[in-house]
């Protein structure tokens, strides 16, 4: 009996032991399980589209978007007539959303009486959606965004690769996506240094034009114009690099004896107080287009020159972890993402992508880069990869 | 002496067979506590007569039938020297001093190096290459009598190895292994004993991306994995992925001789295992949290008569994972396995000098996954029917060879795949993976081995194993194959 007691007695403290050893490592499985979770949104329309057309603020048939930022995965609904787009099986994620509601000449006729095609956008750039909270009937307000007939259809600024720190083969490409002559004259592109989503303006320390008076530089329905920072051809300094020695329009800072190639139209320098040329960042930046009346009477504000946002007609920004929304500078109104994931000196470049409509192909906007812009690389200066 | 491993269930790429039986065992301890059961306490009473032990292993296996993210090929080596020895009549002690190499060949992405224990968290880069492991493990066992009838002891293993990938961007690994057994065990009376161990494992991985010179002229991209057919893309140049992975087990051995000639042994008993990941060298971010809960049962029964052995096995695996999202409290897969076998065996005494043994074994293995972040659900089964049947020739005094063949059918049933609503994950990755587990499989293979005294070599034993693993059916494996070859030389003194 002895030894029986004695047994028992530290086979009970062995037990103890392992009990109190096992326990630590667990923990309990989360109740929610993945992509359970129901997600819905409503789109009401800010303008007097919807009201005047339908007698409804609710937006029916615009198309919602959902791109999982760290997933890279797209999910679309269209809206019922009650405005309400309804999703299922959706990964825990943050999403940026978009949405878009194209507006049939016939519509923009009833309201207006102009007979053009117009569209509705809005979007959130960053909400977090997770299956162990619900989301239902988030609010999303469209509004009637400003016509831009004209597009940046692919930035590039990473640089060549095998080249060292070679990176004067940077250029910008915008696109007609009318089918009528639009005009580049006066037009300004600028660089977003700094941005509120509540202010009116656009900071900038790098802000150029086109030059014209009015009608002097056309852009073709469906055509590209290149925008280089100098227009040369660049495969004689970096192999891997590219010929933009036929570009349009060409950045030249004339104080530094930069590059200007006398058979390319110079753009017109309005303020970029630093730098020996136009240069937009490698990894992470910001870019409008601008229709300004007068550049001349742009204030300024310490080094920055200010640019009001109600003559922002077309942005785009990248980023260097296009996943990090958090970090845009550029307000969400102008674009709702980022583009982005490429490092200096791997050849990459930012293309918008194809879409295909009923009258053809044109390029994808949902005035969301996380959507409209894919990488690609080589670069394709002046034309589309995907139809050279 | 084998590191504590967890108790992923899958179907098996090839059986594999030590001596040709798995039912019969030819070991002195095989119907102990400790050759059974791995108790160390039971070290002081094993039955084994070699004091010091050289062993030389190596094993490859290649062929197109294989899992998506196995190797196409592997090639490994084993080097290690054990001894044992008594002290003052109440201790035991036992330790092993090894070197391992592992080349993974014709490698699919894949970075991290426990790819197959369950954990949807894996790290990959997008090319195809042959990495290679190596390193060292350190194994120490102690038992004491404590009193009449009643031991205890302790087992410590440790292993650390490197892992190189032969491609850009050339990512390394460094593995650390630690792993710890407690036992008792009491004998009840002459023919009973009951034993208790707890096991404890901490295995650490370190996988590190650097810039290195093929990141001139290509993109690291790399594949974060959260699941098979769910992944993360990101360019980055440079990461750091470190994940730790804990067991914990407590075991209950029983051994008992139901009479003169009848033994029997058993263990059973459950246990957790958990990993947990992050990503950021400096800044680490968490990655996910798998937990695995496991429970075991090993049945072992052998009879003998002064010519015969009659052994039969049962054994029972069962194995609940689910996975957790880094970021949410939200699970992202739940799995449950289960593993069931038996086998029967005998061997019996020709003649004087010659031995015949044959035996069967059936295992069924299923597997009921749900994968939220796929909107999946499937339901798998697959059996395995195999026989083996050689004989041993006792050629002389201390000479004996060996010959055995073994052939074995498995199959399984499409798994039942429910997905409720279309979804963008589902891709080639997990169809090919369904497709591995069903394909109707042949195996043929040849063992055989010879023992003799080598003189100064002291008593030697070698085994070589060859094996052929055929698909039948499968539209994605049909016509392809897996061979296997082993050998192995153990120096006994």
């Amino acid at each position: 009996m002895t030894i029986f007691r004695h047994m028992r007695c530290e086979f009970m403290l062995f037990i103890v032991g392992v009990y109190l050893c096992l326990t630590p490592g667990c923990e309990k499985m989360p109740s929610a399980n993945e992509g359970t979770s129901a997600v819905s949104f409503v789109v009401q329309d800010a303008s007097a589209f919807m009201q005047t057309l339908y007698g409804s603020k609710s937006v029916r048939g615009a198309v919602v978007t959902l791109r999982s930022v760290n997933y890279g995965k797209e999910h679309t609904a269209l809206t019922d007539t009650g405005g309400v787009a309804k999703f299922t099986g959706i990964p825990s994620d943050i999403y940026s959303i978009s949405v878009i509601r194209y507006l049939s000449v016939a519509e923009v006729q009833q309201v207006t009486s102009v007979g053009m095609e117009r569209k509705l956008a809005g979007a959130m750039g960053s909400l977090v959606l997770r299956a162990d909270q619900s989301a239902e009937g988030i609010p999303v307000t469209v509004d009637l965004v400003p016509v831009s007939d004209i597009i940046i259809s692919e930035m590039y600024n990473t640089g060549p690769t095998g080249a060292g720190l070679y990176f004067h083969d940077r250029f910008m490409e915008l696109y007609n996506v009318s089918d009528s002559v639009q005009y580049l004259d006066g037009i300004v592109v600028a660089n977003v240094r700094k941005s509120f989503i509540t202010a009116d303006y656009i900071h900038t320390q790098q802000i150029w034009k086109f030059p014209g008076s009015g009608k002097n530089y056309p852009i073709r329905p469906h055509e590209f114009k290149l925008l280089a920072e100098d227009a040369i051809d660049h495969r004689v300094n970096a192999p891997t690099s590219i010929d933009l020695s036929k570009a349009d329009f060409e950045f030249v800072v004339t104080r530094s004896g930069d590059v200007d190639n006398p058979d390319v139209t110079n753009m017109i320098m309005i303020y970029q107080p630093f730098g020996f040329d136009w240069t937009p960042a490698g990894e992470g930046d910001a870019y409008v287009l601008c229709r300004v009346p007068n550049t001349d009477s742009l204030k300024y504000e310490a080094d920055d020159l200010l640019v009001p946002k109600s003559t922002v007609f077309e942005g785009i920004e990248y980023l260097k972890d296009p996943t990090r929304l958090d970090l845009k500078k550029l307000d969400p109104k102008i674009d709702a993402g980022a583009t982005g994931g490429a490092l200096f000196y791997t050849g990459y470049a930012f293309e918008r992508k194809l879409r295909l409509t009923e009258s053809g192909w044109t390029l994808q906007d949902n005035n969301n880069s996380s959507l409209d812009f894919e990488k690609i690389t080589p670069p394709a200066p002046g034309y589309h990869h995907l139809k050279p | 002496m084998v590191l504590a491993i967890s108790a992923s269930v899958r179907a098996q790429e090839f059986v594999e067979q030590t001596n040709g039986m798995k039912v019969v065992r030819q070991s002195a301890d095989a119907m102990n506590i400790y050759g059974s059961g791995g108790n160390p306490a039971w070290l002081f009473f094993s039955q084994e007569e070699s004091a010091l032990r050289v062993h030389l292993s190596t094993r490859s296996s290649t062929g197109g039938y294989h899992r998506p993210f196995e190797p196409g090929y592997e090639n490994s080596y084993e080097y290690c020297v054990e001894g044992a020895r008594e002290l003052a009549g109440r201790h035991a002690v036992k330790g092993q001093f090894g070197f391992q190499q592992e080349l993974r060949g014709d490698w699919r992405w894949m970075s991290t190096k426990s790819y197959d224990n369950g954990s949807p968290f894996l790290l990959a880069d997008s090319t195809v290459g042959a990495t290679s492991y190596s390193g060292i493990v350190l194994s120490g066992i102690y038992s004491v009598l404590l009193s009449d009838g009643f031991v205890a002891g302790a087992q410590l293993n440790y292993g650390v190895n490197n892992g190189l990938k032969e491609v850009s961007p050339k990512p390394t690994s460094t593995n650390r292994d630690l792993s710890t057994i407690l036992g008792v065990a009491y004998i009840l009376d002459k023919t009973s004993v009951i034993g208790l161990m707890f096991k404890y494992a901490d295995r650490q991985e370190e996988i590190v991306y650097q810039v290195d010179q093929g990141a001139i002229s290509q993109q690291t991209i790399l594949y974060k994995f959260r699941g098979i057919d769910s992944y993360l893309r990101v360019t980055n140049n440079t990461e750091t992925r470190r994940s730790q992975f804990r067991s914990y087990r407590g075991i209950v051995n029983i051994a008992m001789n139901v009479e003169e000639n009848t033994a029997i042994v058993a263990d059973g008993g459950g246990g957790v295992e958990t990993i947990s990941l992050t990503d950021g060298g400096t800044s680490p971010i968490s990655q996910g949290y798998w937990q695995n809960s496991i429970g075991e049962i090993h049945l072992r029964a052998q009879r003998s008569w002064n010519d015969l052995i009659i052994a039969a096995a049962v054994e029972y695996l069962m194995s609940n994972q689910w996975a957790r999202h880094p970021m949410y409290d939200v699970t992202l897969m739940k799995r449950s396995d289960r593993h069931a076998s038996f086998g029967i065996g005998s061997r019996f005494s020709l003649a004087e000098s010659w031995k015949l043994a044959g035996e069967y074994l059936y295992t069924q293995e299923t597997d009921r996954l749900d994968d939220f972040i796929s909107v999946l659900t499937s339901d798998a089964r697959r059996t395995l029917h195999e026989i083996s049947a050689g004989a041993e020739w006792d050629v002389a005094k201390e000479t004996a060879l060996s010959l055995y063949y073994s052939f074995g059918l498995g199959s399984g049933t499409k798994p039942s795949i429910a997905i409720p609503s279309p979804t963008q994950m589902y891709v080639t990755l997990r169809s090919r993976e369904f497709d591995y587990f069903r394909a109707r499989t042949l195996s043929n293979g040849i063992n055989a081995g010879v023992r003799f005294n080598g003189g100064f070599l002291g008593r030697v034993a070698c085994t070589a194993r060859v094996g052929l693993l055929s698909v039948d059916n499968t539209a994605v494996f049909k016509g392809t194959d897996r061979r296997v070859a082993d050998f192995s030389v153990n120096f006994l003194f």
